[in-house]
């Protein structure tokens, strides 16, 4: 499977989703124009990656998010994003899947957001406090 | 047109207007056409005009040659030969490498030499064959060599030296065998006939003769034949035969007239004479020397008019008048003399002696027996001398040649350098021209290429002002547009001034990052005396927000103003749940819209401020403390029922001088500073710490102030909203 790779802009987020290696990585600043069109095909990338893991099952696949900032558009559909691997836990038992979730130790929000994530998707986090 | 053709039709032109119209003609100077015989006109009329006509030197030289060879004139052959030597000449400088000029140049020094010798002159004579020798023999030319062998034994012969003169003319005799040339066998054989004679081998001498005439018969060469038979009847006369000598004299005289050989027919003059002398025909004879003489005067044949006064001499002695003898004798005796001719004085020196010693002139007598004694001494030297003349004119001749070859050599390289000056320059010329042209090829090329970029540029410059103009355009309809979607915003926002009396003071900062905003602020004072103060952040912000908030806004106008709901909590609740049927009820809709807010209740009269919040925090301060009361997070999306949920409502009496405030997340999330990070709550806090007691006027220009500075390099990231309420 292809890997998908966007570049970080002033707007939207580093995001490097490794398929052949089951590392995802999303990093840096989301405020996208529109976020529908930003999210929309990484929602399908990782859809296709749940059919991928199915036909080649692999035992960890990494999940990192290193926010900076997002904005209320933005926290949506990262939830979703996070539903979505939740998802594929669910649906594929042998998947040992991890989030690490990254925040500023100043940044009580990002870090509330990722508990919030965590309670909603009902997923384990790793916490990382960047200094 | 080559330049050196029209420079030598120029040059043919001008001669002719400027040069004598004789020397136009005969191509040389000073001919006169009186003293020309009859043969040489004729052959002049035929040939000139044929080298006038020659293009080409090469044809010009051999019709020269042709003159040379075949006129007999002494002021007529002498002048061609200059001509072909010039032309010869001028030619080799320019290509040395041809050898056709060469074999010209070396005929016309034979023939100078030839002159020379004509003229009595023979070592000058040798000087010219030996240069001509050395062309002949370097470049193999056997005709000239043969002439040059026998010229050299005749310059030889007239020097005394006989067995050099033998010697050269059996050189000629062998090559003219090997190289089956007739003619100069046969000149051979008549000199060689001549040295025998000169030795008084006349059986010998006869032989060579008759041979020799034989063969110039046989190739009809007619002064060879006039000249042998001249020489052949001067045999016979010698060994007095008379008749026969009469015959072979007619002859010569006959073939002498048709060549127009002047000095031939003055020698067959005076020996006509003699033999009519000896025959006793005297008057004849008398009339024979005397056509002689006049014949030699003309032509300046000073050896001939010699010769004609020594027989004039003798037959005055014979008829006994002596003085008369003596007088032409003497005569004769001073041309010898004067002219060198040393053979022929001894024996007339000899003759005026015993002339005047007859006549009693024994002084006379003996200073003449001196003379001829004087010049057979000096002949008798002479054989040594010549031996040493001979070795220092080959070395003068070797040098003179030499001297001549630098000459040359020296004319053809400043031609040559000349040449490849010319050649260099014209390369460089040349050269620079094909720079040029490439240079301006080169330019012309840049020049129509940036004259293309140019118009590239230019027709893309004018499509982006065309776009740049077409965006304007659109920017300013939408601006205007949202301007006024603005206005409408802004009109179905309550006037916040409902609230002013409940509060001692209060802002609303409100800081929009577009012209329409996500972020809003609702306000209203009910009938029973509560102030209800809502800041609200619907995602995104811009258009897309605004829409949003005016939903939203509605929504809660309906609550509070037409449902009388005045419970913070309640108000959340209702809030979302109305947001939700109508947002959400299209399950086609995907998007994750939704409603962060904070909303606080507050009754003056009995100074209780209730508040409510979803995802925000709200922050009470007083007596630089800060009480934090934390929203709840209830998730309102689609699917999901809040309807058993339940919002906390915190109490609050609130201290004279607190401020109250709400907040949506555009303050704390706004990155900027020199570490380029969000401001964060906590710095916002002690922000507001420091502020809190201000008039709120002056607490919203702060905030503003703070948050412009902090953003400046980055700009502003979403919408600002700081409620704050002062008590």
């Amino acid at each position: 499977m292809e890997n998908y790779i966007v570049e970080a802009t002033v707007f939207e987020p580093r995001v490097e989703l490794n398929f052949r290696d089951n590392k995802l990585l999303f990093s840096g600043e989301s405020r996208p124009e529109n976020v529908h069109t930003f999210y929309g095909p990484i929602f399908t990338k990782i859809d296709e990656y749940e059919n991928y893991l199915k036909a080649n099952p692999t035992s960890t696949v990494e999940c990192v998010f290193k926010f900076e900032y997002f904005n209320s558009a933005s926290s949506k559909s990262i939830l979703d994003i996070i539903e979505r691997l939740a998802k594929i836990k669910e649906n594929i038992p042998t998947v040992n899947l991890k989030i690490e979730w990254y925040y500023d130790a100043m940044d009580d929000d990002m870090k509330e957001a990722g508990l919030e994530f965590e309670e909603i998707t009902e997923m384990k986090f790793d916490f990382c406090e960047v200094i | 047109m080559k330049l050196s053709k029209l420079i030598t039709l120029l040059f043919f032109v001008f001669s002719s207007f400027f040069a004598k119209a004789q020397k136009s003609y005969f191509l040389v100077d000073s001919i006169n056409i009186e003293t020309l015989s009859e043969l040489d006109k004729t052959i002049l009329d035929s040939i000139l005009p044929l080298v006038k006509k020659a293009q080409h030197d090469t044809d010009k030289i051999k019709l020269v040659y042709y003159l040379t060879e075949n006129t007999y004139g002494i002021n007529v052959w002498p002048k061609y030969n200059q001509l072909m030597y010039n032309i010869a000449v001028r030619n080799i400088i320019t290509k040395p490498k041809e050898t056709f000029f060469y074999k010209y140049k070396g005929q016309a020094l034979n023939n100078f030499g030839y002159y020379q010798n004509e003229i009595g002159k023979p070592e000058e004579a040798l000087k010219y064959y030996i240069s001509a020798l050395e062309i002949a023999e370097k470049y193999k030319f056997n005709y000239l060599l043969l002439n040059c062998y026998n010229n050299i034994g005749v310059a030889y012969k007239k020097i005394g030296d006989f067995s050099q003169a033998l010697k050269y003319y059996q050189l000629a005799l062998k090559l003219g065998k090997e190289t089956k040339n007739k003619k100069s066998y046969a000149v051979s054989l008549a000199h060689i006939a001549a040295i025998y004679w000169l030795k008084t081998d006349t059986l010998n001498a006869k032989t060579y003769y008759e041979n020799s005439l034989e063969l110039k018969h046989e190739i009809k060469d007619l002064e060879g034949i006039a000249k042998v038979n001249q020489e052949l009847a001067e045999l016979y006369y010698r060994i007095k035969n008379f008749d026969a000598a009469y015959k072979l004299i007619t002859k010569a005289f006959e073939i002498n007239k048709v060549i127009g050989f002047e000095r031939g027919i003055a020698e067959n003059y005076w020996l006509l004479g003699r033999v009519l002398e000896k025959r006793e025909l005297n008057d004849s004879a008398l009339y024979y020397f005397d056509l002689a003489l006049k014949l030699n005067l003309k032509i300046n044949n000073k050896a001939g008019e010699a010769d004609v006064y020594n027989s004039l001499g003798s037959y005055y002695a014979k008829v006994d008048k002596d003085d008369l003898a003596a007088d032409y004798v003497k005569k004769a005796l001073d041309i010898y003399i004067a002219e060198k001719i040393q053979d022929h004085i001894s024996f007339t020196a000899t003759k005026l002696a015993e002339y005047n010693q007859k006549n009693g002139k024994y002084k006379e007598a003996l200073y003449y027996f001196n003379i001829a004694k004087e010049n057979d001494n000096k002949l008798k030297n002479q054989e040594f001398d010549n031996l040493l003349a001979r070795q220092n004119l080959q070395s003068e001749f070797e040098q003179k040649e030499f001297l001549l070859q630098l000459e040359e050599e020296k004319k053809l390289a400043i031609a040559e350098e000349k040449e490849s000056r010319k050649n260099v320059i014209l390369f460089i010329v040349f050269g620079a021209f094909v720079v040029l042209f490439l240079m301006l090829l080169y330019l012309y090329k840049k020049f129509k290429f940036i004259k293309k970029q140019k118009r590239i540029i230019d027709d893309q410059q004018e499509e982006l002002q065309k776009k740049n103009r077409d965006l304007d355009f659109k920017n300013k309809m939408v601006a205007d547009s949202i301007q006024y979607a603005k206005h409408i915003v802004t009109a179905i926002m309550p006037n916040k001034k409902n609230i002013a009396t409940s509060f001692s003071d209060y802002f609303i900062f409100f800081k929009p990052k577009d012209i329409v905003s996500g972020d809003f602020y609702w306000t209203h004072k009910t009938e029973t005396g509560e102030s209800i103060v809502i800041a609200a952040d619907c995602t995104g912000h811009g258009v897309p927000g605004a829409m949003l908030s005016i939903i939203c806004s509605s929504i809660i106008e309906k609550i509070v103003v037409f449902d009388k709901i005045i419970e913070p909590s309640l108000i959340l609740k209702k809030f979302y749940m109305e947001l939700s049927s109508k947002i959400h009820a299209d399950p086609d809709h995907k998007s994750n819209d939704g409603v962060e807010m904070s909303v606080a209740s507050y009754n003056s009269a009995s100074n209780v401020l209730k508040c409510a919040a979803s995802y925000h925090k709200m922050y009470y301060i007083f007596d630089n403390r800060v009480n934090e009361y934390l929203g709840d997070r209830i998730q309102v999306r689609k699917g999901l029922d809040i309807s058993d949920k339940t919002f906390s409502e915190f109490v609050i009496t609130p201290q004279k001088g607190a401020t109250f405030y709400m907040f949506t997340d555009g303050f704390v999330d706004q990155k900027g500073g020199l570490s380029n990070k969000k401001y964060f709550y906590t710095p916002f806090k002690e922000f507001l710490v420091k502020i809190y007691q201000e008039p709120a006027a002056k607490q919203q220009k702060m905030l503003n102030d703070e948050i412009v500075e902090w953003y400046k390099n980055v700009g502003q990231y979403d919408d600002i909203l700081v409620v704050g309420l002062k008590f």
